[in-house]
């Protein structure tokens, strides 16, 4: 008899899930949280199952995971998103000793033992400044799209120091900074290295060790993975859909 | 409704300077007070005393010899005690703003924003001196000044140095004998042998109870719950010499001993402080199966105090507390306390302001990790609920549960 598994990770910006039949891929989705967390977890968890034409009976357990995961009323087990990252990430890139994983409105570093286990974990203070969040702002300030951003980082041949750590006052100096001409693609690099400054400097009170690999939706964007690389000093390891290790982390722990 | 309702009642409606001072509160409440707790008759009595003028009254701070006030005859008002209390009692925002509208930095202590912030409302009783320490941070003495001087009363401060030696605990010692002398002419009363004796012997009776309370924690799996640990620093410290102390500890164990303990998962280690205010920590702890075995304030050890020798041996007493001297000793204090409860793992709420207990926060962590014992570190305040995010503190909890 099969036996098929589903993770949801409902983040704040995203709603992501996969399903796996015997430990294989089947399926995965995501949609935006919106406003309605509930309602957008029951669209996603439906879209997945008639994806595959699968009834609710047919999965044997659901694990939730991220910021929602209170609200699945159909969740079998609620794991944080620290542990499913660190179980996600493992089974991408089982070298890892380093996650940084940069979500919608929190950052988190967390450092994982050869096993797979979360030995120590450190997170983002109640803040937005080095989230995915911060970077729509000043996307939004620069007039770029989340992608544009991450390009124009990686087309700048100087950068500009942004000063202010609060989302609300970077915004300002951004906009302060464009009205008196310097480069946007300055300030974007700007943007991307003050958020890697500020993730390492939260990652190394916790100590990192390589291999070093980055999840979350933020590391979609190759601007502030290199902004990123660049501050470590080392290269980062991406999997192949970021903004999904936690839901397969999830998926992962609801086989065991 | 109870003595407590009522003054927060009062808070709210703006009338709580005439509530505390009139006789006649202390009249109507007086007889309903045998169905409350000890806890509750004493901040009644204390309110009384105070508010009244029937003792000289010492604003103190948390660690200041509380049996050096009663030895007096004074009432000690300790103020971060105080506004722990008001906190509890959801009145801590507006005594923050109005000291914030007066000029003190938002990045001071709420401890002492709150004390600040009362007296500029008129909330507090008239002191006849304040006394502070220089330990644990050295902020709270600028503050006690800072209202000494509002009340125009002296303030008599024992500078604590952080080193420990022989010449500090001399130092320490001397600074006691001349503030009692100061007072005692201050007060027109000389402390006789005879104070000292009967002072010294509660605050023995106190924390000889409070050992009981210990060993329950110890032997019995969620034995005290976790808003029980916490709540304890002030009653042993600030009240430390008053007749109540130990009927309180010796009642509340006997009111343990009765319960049936509940199921229990992890085995965790508190440091320093706690949030005062109404939140759901304990509660979420409670659900994940967590005992909280103790916290760092609150088992520190209790020298012997002897009459003869009064002054030196409060001046042991202060140095025997772990916050004073430097990390290591903070260190090996945890790390003793950690063995000897057996607990798995320690969270230390970094309270917001403080820099005493929080600038070390991560490298006590590292070298709790060096030893084998897993740390959180959760950032937050004590005393201001605005600074208060459960969903973030409930998801940094349950991942620390999960790793250990
Ligand atoms: S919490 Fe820290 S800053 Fe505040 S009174 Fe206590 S030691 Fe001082």
């Amino acid at each position: 008899m099969t036996h098929i598994v589903c993770g949801l990770d409902i983040g704040s910006l995203a709603a992501k899930g996969v399903l796996l039949r015997d430990g294989q891929f089947l399926a995965a989705k995501m949609l935006l949280t919106g406003a309605d967390a509930p309602k957008s977890i029951s669209i996603l968890y439906a879209d997945l199952l008639r994806e595959v034409g699968l009834k609710e009976t047919d999965i044997a357990t659901v694990v939730a995971t991220g910021y929602g995961r209170v609200s699945v009323p159909f969740a079998d087990k609620t794991i944080t998103e620290i542990t499913c990252h660190a179980r996600g990430i493992t089974h991408f890139l089982p070298q890892t000793h380093t996650l940084i994983d940069l979500g919608g409105q929190d950052s988190k570093a967390i450092r994982i033992d050869p096993g797979g286990k979360v030995v120590d974990f450190v997170m983002n203070d109640k803040c937005a400044a080095g989230t995915g969040r911060f970077l729509e702002v000043m996307a939004h300030g620069l007039n770029f799209s989340l992608d544009e951003l991450g390009e124009a980082a990686r087309r700048a041949k100087n950068i500009v120091q942004i000063s202010a750590t609060c989302t609300v006052f970077a915004e300002s100096e951004v906009i302060g900074m464009i009205a008196r001409g310097t480069p946007r693609d300055e300030i974007a690099r700007g943007v991307m290295t003050g958020i890697a400054q500020r993730v390492v400097a939260m990652a190394a009170r916790m100590g990192i060790e390589g291999p070093v690999a980055m999840s979350g939706g933020v590391a979609k964007n190759l601007g502030m993975v290199e902004a990123l690389e660049r501050e470590l000093g080392i290269k980062v390891t991406l999997p192949p859909e970021p903004q999904m290790i936690g839901a397969w982390g999830a998926a992962l722990m609801a086989q065991t | 409704m109870s003595f407590g309702d009522t003054i927060q009642r009062k808070l709210q409606d703006g009338s709580a300077a005439k509530f505390l001072r009139s006789p006649w509160t202390y009249r109507f409440f007086s007889p309903l007070l045998l169905r409350e707790s000890l806890n509750t008759r004493l901040s009644f009595q204390i309110a009384r005393d105070a508010y009244l003028g029937r003792k000289p009254v010492a604003f103190t701070s948390l660690f200041f010899p509380a049996e050096l006030v009663y030895a007096l005859g004074m009432t000690p008002f300790p103020l971060e005690s105080i506004a722990g209390a008001t906190s509890s009692l959801g009145m801590s925002v507006s005594f923050l703003q109005k000291a914030e509208e007066q000029w003190y930095s938002p990045d001071l202590c709420s401890f002492h924003r709150v004390g600040l912030g009362m007296a500029l409302n008129g909330l507090l009783p008239k002191p006849t001196a304040v006394l502070s320490l220089s330990a644990l941070c050295d902020g709270s003495h600028r503050c006690f000044a800072n209202i000494a001087q509002f009340f125009g009363v002296p303030h008599f401060l024992i500078d604590v140095p952080q080193h420990r030696s022989l010449e500090s605990l001399a130092y320490v010692e001397e600074q006691i004998r001349r503030i009692r002398s100061e007072l005692e002419i201050l007060l027109q009363r000389r402390v006789q042998t005879a104070d000292w004796q009967l002072v010294f012997a509660r605050s023995r009776e106190m924390t000889d109870a409070w050992s009981g309370i210990v060993e329950l924690q110890v032997r019995i799996p969620s034995a005290v719950p976790g808003d029980g640990v916490m709540s304890n620093v002030s009653t042993l410290y600030s009240f430390a010499g008053n007749p109540w102390g130990g009927r309180i500890f010796r009642q509340w164990k006997q009111r343990l001993e009765g319960e049936v303990p509940k199921a229990e998962k992890y085995r965790l280690f508190w440091l320093h402080l706690f949030p005062f205010y109404r939140n759901d920590i304990y509660d979420f702890l409670e659900s994940k199966g967590v005992s909280l075995v103790g916290d760092e304030m609150t088992s520190n050890p209790f020298p012997p105090l002897d009459p003869a020798q009064p002054e030196s041996s409060l001046a042991a007493k202060i140095y025997a507390n772990s916050g004073i001297g430097g990390l290591e000793i903070r260190l090996q204090h945890i790390l003793e306390k950690v063995r000897e409860r057996k607990a798995q793992g320690v969270i230390h709420w970094s309270h917001r302001g403080c820099r005493q207990a929080t600038g070390g926060a991560y490298l006590l962590k590292e070298k709790l990790r060096q030893a084998g014992i897993p740390t959180l570190i959760l950032d937050g305040d004590c005393i201001d609920p605005r600074e208060y995010a459960s969903e973030q503190l409930r998801t940094r909890i349950e991942g620390f549960l999960e790793l250990l």
